[in-house]
C-alpha cells in the first residue's frame, strides 16, 4: 500500500507543478487578447484540482511509504506520475482550436515532456502564442525532470550503469527527498543558464517572446521553436552561435556545471566524460561541416556557411535537440546517414540530453579495447589500466547489457512503424529519434509539411510510447513487466 | 617480429587447392567459348605456381606450430590471397570483368555473400558460373572449418562456447583438429551437397544448374545461374532450395562433428530450435500482415514469404519473388532480418543466433540485478554455465558489429549510394547476405552500378563479418605487430 500512496503523492504534486506552469501562458494568452486563455484557465483549474485530490488521497493511507524497499515505489512513481503529467499537459492540446484530436494532443504533450521537440502541426507559426509558450514550458519542465530523473532516480536503480553516477550527498537519503534535494540544488542553474541564453538571444536581436520560448527549448535540448523554420527563420549566424552554445552547454552533466559555477572549473574540464563528449562534438562538426563544403550534389557550400550549417547541425543532432537551419542540406546521402545514427549519442549523464549518453560510449569502446587486448594476450586482464570506473567488469557488462536492450527497442519499434505503412526511412528516422528524444525528419513521410501529423494514429502512440522508455531509459518501464517485480 | 614462414606456408596450400578447384570450370566449358578453358588452365597455372612458391619457399624445418598473431594473420591473409587469385578467371575469361568488379565478385563468393556484379547471367559462359558456385561451396567448408576449429581457439567474439567443457588445447591451436574433424566435415558437406543436387534435379532443374545452385544454396552463398535467380524455376525446387539452405545455416555440420564429440551434440540442439523458430515465427508474422494488407493466402504467398524469411536469416540471398512490392512493413523486416544471421559452425554469416541467446540472457540478467541488486543471476548455455569472459566478448562483438556497420553505412552513402542502398547495402555486405532492399541490392537489383570505390569498401566489409570482425581489426593495432 505504501508503494501506491507514495505514488499518488508524486503524481499529485506533479500536478500542481503542471497547473502552475500553465500560468504564463494563460497570461500571455491573455495579454495577447486571445480567447485561448478561458482554456488555459479551466485547464489549470481541473489540473490542480485532480492533483490535491491525488495529495489528499494518499495521505489518507496510513504507513510509513519510505521505509519499505526502494524499487517498486519510486518505479511506481515515476511511471504514475508521468502519465498524469502527460494527460494533464495534453489538455490545452486537446480544448485548443485547432484541428487536434485526443491521439495528437497527447502524442504533442509527450512529445514536449520528454524534449523531443517532434510537432504535429503544420504551421507553428499560426499557433497562438499562449500555445507556443507552452510547448516551450513543457520542454523546460521536460529538462527538468530529465535532471531529476538522471541524477537523483536512474543511479540509484542502477539502471544501465548509470550507478557510477551516484551522488554521495544523496546517498541514503529516501526517493522523494533526494528529487526535493535535485530540484532545490539545480533548479537555480538550470534556471540561470535559461535566463542566459533567453538574454543572449534577445541580444542578437529577437523578440522578448521568442526568445524565451527558444531558451527554453534550447537549454532542455527539447527544440522548441514558434517558426516553422525554426532557428533557421531569423538567418543570424549571432543568433546561431547562441543556440550552439547553449546546446553544448545543455549536455554537460549538472552536477559538474555546479561546481562550475561556483567557480571551480577543474572538475568539468577534467572529468573524462566531459572530454569525450567535447571530443565527439568536434570530431562530428568537422565530419559535418567537410561533407557539406565538399558535397557536390548540395552544390558545395561556402566553408563558413559550410562551417556553420555542419557545426549547427552536429550538435543539435548529438544532443538531441532537433534544430536544424536548412533541412533539405540534411535530406539525403551522407549527412541524412550520419545525422541518423549521431542522434543516437546523446549527451553526458546528468544532463537534460536523451539518448545512449557518452559514458555508455566510453564503457562500449573501453570494452572493445579490452577485448582486443585478450585476444592477443589471453592471460593479460590484469595489465588493463585501471582508469575510473570504465575497468569494472560489472559495470561495464550492465552497460553493454543496456545497449543491446536499447538497440532491441529500437528494432521493435522500427518495424512496428513499417508495419504501419511508414517507408523505411521514415520508419528508422522516427524510432530513432523518439527512443533518442532527439527530432529528425528524414524520410517521405516526415520530410512533408506536416511531418509528424501525417502519421496514422497507431504509429503516434507508437512513438509516444517509444519517447517515455527513451527518457526513463527503458528498464523501469521493462522491470514492471517482470513477474519479480510484483512478488512481494 | 612475427615469424611469417608458417603462414605463408599455409597460405600456398590454400592457393594450391584453389588451384585444384580452378582446374574444374576449365571441364564444362562448351565448344563456341573455348577460351575460357586456357584461361581457367592458365589461371589454374598462374596460381599453382604462387602457391607453390610460397609452399617450397616455406618448408616448416619442424612441426607447425602457430601461435595468436600467427593465426590471425593466417585467418586474414588466407581470405585476402585467395580472393586475388580467384579474381583472375573472371578478369580474363568470357565474363571480362574490370578487376574491381572481379574482386568484388571473388570475394563475395569466397564470403558465401553471394551479392553479384555480372549482369547477364543467364547468358554467362558455364564455366564462370561453375566458378562461382565451386567460390560459394569452398568459402563456405573453408569458414566451417574456421568456426569449429580456428575461431574458437582464438576467443573470438565469444565463440569459445564451443569448446565450453573440453579441455584447452595443448597442442598447439592449429594442428590436429582441422585434420581431425575435417575430412569428416567434407565428406558430410559433400553428401548433403549431392543429396540437394539430386533433389533439385529431380525437382525439374537441369543437373548443371541443379549443381551449381546446389552448392550454393548448402553453403548459404545465395550465387545463382539466372539474372531472376530461382525464380527462373518452379516450386519445387524452391523448396528443396529452402530445405538446403536451413540445413546449411542450422548447426547440422556441427552434428556432423557431435558424431564425435558429445559437448558439441549438446550445442546443436540449444542453437537449431531458436533458429528454426526465429525463422518460422517471423515468416508466420509476416503471411499474417500481408493477409490483412489484402494479399489473398494461397500456397504461393506462403511459399515465397517463407523463402525469402528463411533466404535472409540465413543469409543466402536467393530471390523467388519481387519482395520489395510487398510494402512497407515487409520491406523494414527484411532490412533488419540480415543482421539475424545462422547457427555457430555453420557457413551462414550475421550475428547468429547463439550470441542473440546470450544477449538476451545478459539482458535479462540486467532487468533482475534491478530488483535484486546484489544476486549473482548465471546464465547458462549448452547445458553448461557461460563464463563471463564468454559474456563480455559477446556484447563486445555485438557493439563492434553495430559500430562497424554504422560507419560503413554512412561511408558508402558518402561515396554517393542513395540512402536506402546505404543502410541495407551495408548490412547485407556485413551479414554476408548479399541481398537487402533499395535498387542495389533489393530483389532484381545488382551492384555494378555503384562507384568503385563503394565496392571495396563493400568487399572489405565482407571479409569483416566473415571473419568475425576481430582478427581483422586486430591487425590495426599496434600491439599486434609488436612482439
Amino acid at each position: 500500500m505504501g508503494a501506491v500512496s507514495m505514488a499518488f503523492r508524486v503524481a499529485g504534486w506533479s500536478l500542481e507543478v503542471v497547473a502552475a506552469a500553465m500560468i504564463p501562458a494563460l497570461l500571455t494568452d491573455m495579454v495577447a487578447g486571445q480567447p485561448e486563455w478561458r482554456i488555459f484557465g479551466l485547464c489549470i483549474i481541473l489540473t490542480a484540482f485532480v492533483g490535491a485530490a491525488m495529495i489528499l488521497t494518499a495521505k489518507g493511507q496510513a504507513g510509513n511509504p519510505e521505509s519499505s524497499a526502494e524499487l517498486r515505489p519510486v518505479i511506481l512513481s515515476v511511471l504514475l506520475s508521468a502519465a498524469a503529467v502527460i494527460g494533464a499537459s495534453s489538455l490545452p492540446f486537446a480544448f485548443g482550436q485547432e484541428e487536434c484530436g485526443w491521439v495528437d494532443a497527447v502524442f504533442e504533450s509527450v512529445s514536449q515532456i520528454t524534449t523531443t521537440g517532434t510537432t504535429i502541426f503544420p504551421r507553428l507559426s499560426t499557433l497562438p502564442s499562449g500555445l507556443l509558450l507552452w510547448r516551450g514550458t513543457l520542454q523546460w519542465l521536460g529538462g527538468a525532470w530529465a535532471l531529476v530523473l538522471g541524477i537523483a532516480v536512474l543511479p540509484f536503480l542502477q539502471v544501465g550503469g548509470m550507478a557510477e553516477f551516484r551522488m554521495d550527498v544523496l546517498a541514503g537519503l529516501a526517493f522523494t527527498q533526494r528529487a526535493k534535494r535535485v530540484v532545490l540544488s539545480f533548479c537555480g542553474l538550470y534556471f540561470a543558464l535559461t535566463l542566459t541564453v533567453w538574454a543572449a538571444f534577445w541580444m542578437a536581436g529577437l523578440s522578448a517572446f521568442d526568445a524565451c520560448v527558444h531558451a527554453m527549448g534550447v537549454v532542455s535540448t527539447g527544440g522548441a521553436t514558434t517558426w516553422s523554420g525554426s532557428l533557421g527563420h531569423f538567418d543570424r549566424t549571432s543568433v546561431d552561435i547562441v543556440a550552439m552554445l547553449g546546446m553544448v552547454a545543455a549536455g554537460l552533466p549538472f552536477p559538474l556545471l555546479l561546481t562550475a559555477a561556483k567557480g571551480n572549473f577543474r572538475p568539468l574540464f577534467n572529468d573524462r566524460q566531459v572530454r569525450w563528449y567535447l571530443g565527439i562534438l568536434a570530431l562530428s562538426v568537422a565530419v559535418l561541416a567537410v561533407a557539406l563544403w565538399g558535397g557536390e550534389r548540395n552544390g558545395g557550400l561556402a566553408p563558413i556557411q559550410a562551417a556553420i550549417n555542419g557545426a549547427f547541425a552536429a550538435i543539435s543532432t548529438v544532443t538531441g535537440s532537433g534544430y536544424i537551419l536548412h533541412p533539405d542540406l540534411f535530406w539525403s546521402g551522407f549527412p541524412a546517414a550520419s545525422l541518423l545514427f549521431l542522434s543516437t549519442v546523446g549527451g553526458c549523464a546528468g544532463s537534460t540530453t536523451g539518448g545512449l549518453k557518452i559514458f555508455r560510449l566510453q564503457a562500449v569502446f573501453s570494452e572493445i579495447w579490452i577485448q582486443m587486448t585478450v585476444l592477443l594476450h589471453p592471460h593479460a586482464i590484469r595489465a588493463v589500466k585501471r582508469d575510473g570506473w570504465t575497468s569494472y567488469r560489472a559495470v561495464r557488462t550492465q552497460i553493454m547489457g543496456y545497449a543491446f536492450i536499447y538497440t532491441m527497442s529500437f528494432v521493435a519499434l522500427t518495424f512496428g512503424l513499417g508495419a504501419l505503412g511508414l517507408d523505411t526511412v521514415s520508419a528508422l528516422t522516427a524510432s530513432v529519434s523518439a527512443l533518442a528524444n532527439a527530432d529528425l525528419k528524414l524520410g517521405a513521410y516526415l520530410g512533408l509539411s506536416g511531418g509528424y501529423g501525417n502519421l496514422p494514429d497507431a504509429a503516434k502512440i507508437l512513438l509516444a510510447v517509444g519517447m517515455v522508455l527513451g527518457r526513463v531509459e527503458i528498464l523501469p518501464v521493462l522491470v514492471v513487466f517482470t513477474s519479480t517485480f510484483w512478488k512481494r | 617480429m612475427i615469424d611469417f614462414r608458417p603462414v605463408l606456408f599455409l597460405d600456398g596450400i590454400l592457393l594450391a587447392v584453389l588451384a585444384a578447384a580452378m582446374a574444374v570450370p576449365a571441364g564444362v566449358v562448351p565448344l563456341k567459348a573455348a577460351g575460357d578453358g586456357a584461361v581457367f588452365i592458365g589461371c589454374a597455372c598462374a596460381t599453382a605456381a604462387v602457391g607453390a612458391a610460397m609452399i617450397l619457399g616455406n618448408l616448416p624445418s619442424q612441426r607447425l606450430r602457430l601461435n595468436t598473431q600467427q593465426s590471425m594473420l593466417l585467418v586474414v591473409s588466407g581470405l585476402v590471397l585467395t580472393g586475388l587469385c580467384a579474381a583472375f578467371p573472371f578478369r580474363f575469361a568470357s565474363s571480362h570483368l574490370a578487376f574491381t568488379d572481379a574482386w568484388f565478385e571473388a570475394v563475395s563468393g569466397l564470403t558465401t555473400t553471394g551479392a553479384t556484379v555480372i549482369t547477364n547471367l543467364d547468358h554467362t559462359s558455364p564455366a564462370v558460373l561453375l566458378w562461382r558456385a565451386l567460390l560459394n561451396w569452398m568459402g563456405g567448408i573453408g569458414i566451417i572449418v574456421l568456426a569449429i576449429a580456428l575461431l574458437p581457439a582464438l576467443k573470438v567474439g565469444g565463440m569459445q562456447i564451443v569448446d565450453s567443457g573440453r579441455e584447452p588445447d595443448k597442442q598447439g591451436v592449429l594442428r590436429g583438429r582441422i585434420l581431425a574433424d575435417g575430412k569428416l566435415l567434407l565428406s558430410g558437406y559433400g553428401f548433403l551437397t549431392v543429396l540437394t543436387g539430386v533433389g533439385m534435379w529431380l525437382a525439374g532443374m537441369g543437373p548443371f544448374d541443379a549443381l551449381c545452385h546446389a552448392m550454393s544454396a548448402i553453403s548459404t552463398g545465395g550465387f545463382s545461374t539466372s539474372d531472376l535467380s530461382l525464380r527462373h524455376w518452379g516450386a519445387g525446387v524452391q523448396w528443396v532450395a529452402l530445405a538446403a539452405m536451413l540445413v546449411g545455416a542450422s548447426s547440422l555440420p556441427m552434428a556432423v562433428i557431435a558424431l564425435r564429440r558429445r559437448s558439441a551434440m549438446r550445442l546443436v540442439d540449444e542453437q537449431i530450435v531458436p533458429f528454426l523458430a526465429t525463422i518460422v515465427g517471423i515468416a508466420v508474422i509476416l503471411i499474417v500482415w500481408r493477409g490483412f494488407n489484402g494479399v489473398i493466402l494461397s500456397a504461393d504467398m506462403i511459399r515465397a514469404t517463407l523463402f525469402t524469411t528463411a533466404s535472409m536469416i540465413t543469409t543466402t540471398g536467393f530471390v523467388v519473388s519481387d519482395y520489395s512490392q510487398w510494402g512497407g512493413g515487409t520491406r523494414v523486416a527484411f532490412f533488419m532480418m540480415a543482421f539475424v544471421g545462422g547457427c555457430l559452425g555453420s557457413a551462414a554469416g550475421g550475428i547468429k543466433i547463439f550470441r542473440w541467446q546470450v544477449l538476451a540472457a545478459a539482458a535479462r540478467v540486467h532487468v533482475q540485478q534491478m530488483i535484486y541488486p546484489h544476486r549473482v543471476i548465471p546464465i547458462d548455455f549448452n547445458g553448461r554455465r557461460v563464463t563471463d569472459p564468454v559474456i563480455e566478448a559477446v556484447l563486445a562483438f555485438f557493439a563492434v558489429y553495430v559500430l562497424t556497420y554504422a560507419v560503413h553505412a554512412a561511408v558508402l552513402a558518402a561515396l554517393g549510394l542513395d540512402l536506402i542502398s546505404a543502410l541495407s547495402g551495408s548490412a547485407a555486405a556485413l551479414g554476408n547476405v548479399g541481398r537487402g532492399i533499395g535498387d542495389v541490392c533489393g530483389p532484381s537489383g545488382n551492384w555494378h552500378s555503384i562507384p568503385k570505390a563503394a565496392k571495396w569498401v563493400l568487399s572489405f566489409e565482407m571479409i569483416l563479418g566473415r571473419l568475425e570482425l576481430f582478427p581483422v581489426f586486430i591487425l590495426f593495432t599496434p600491439g599486434f605487430w609488436k612482439e
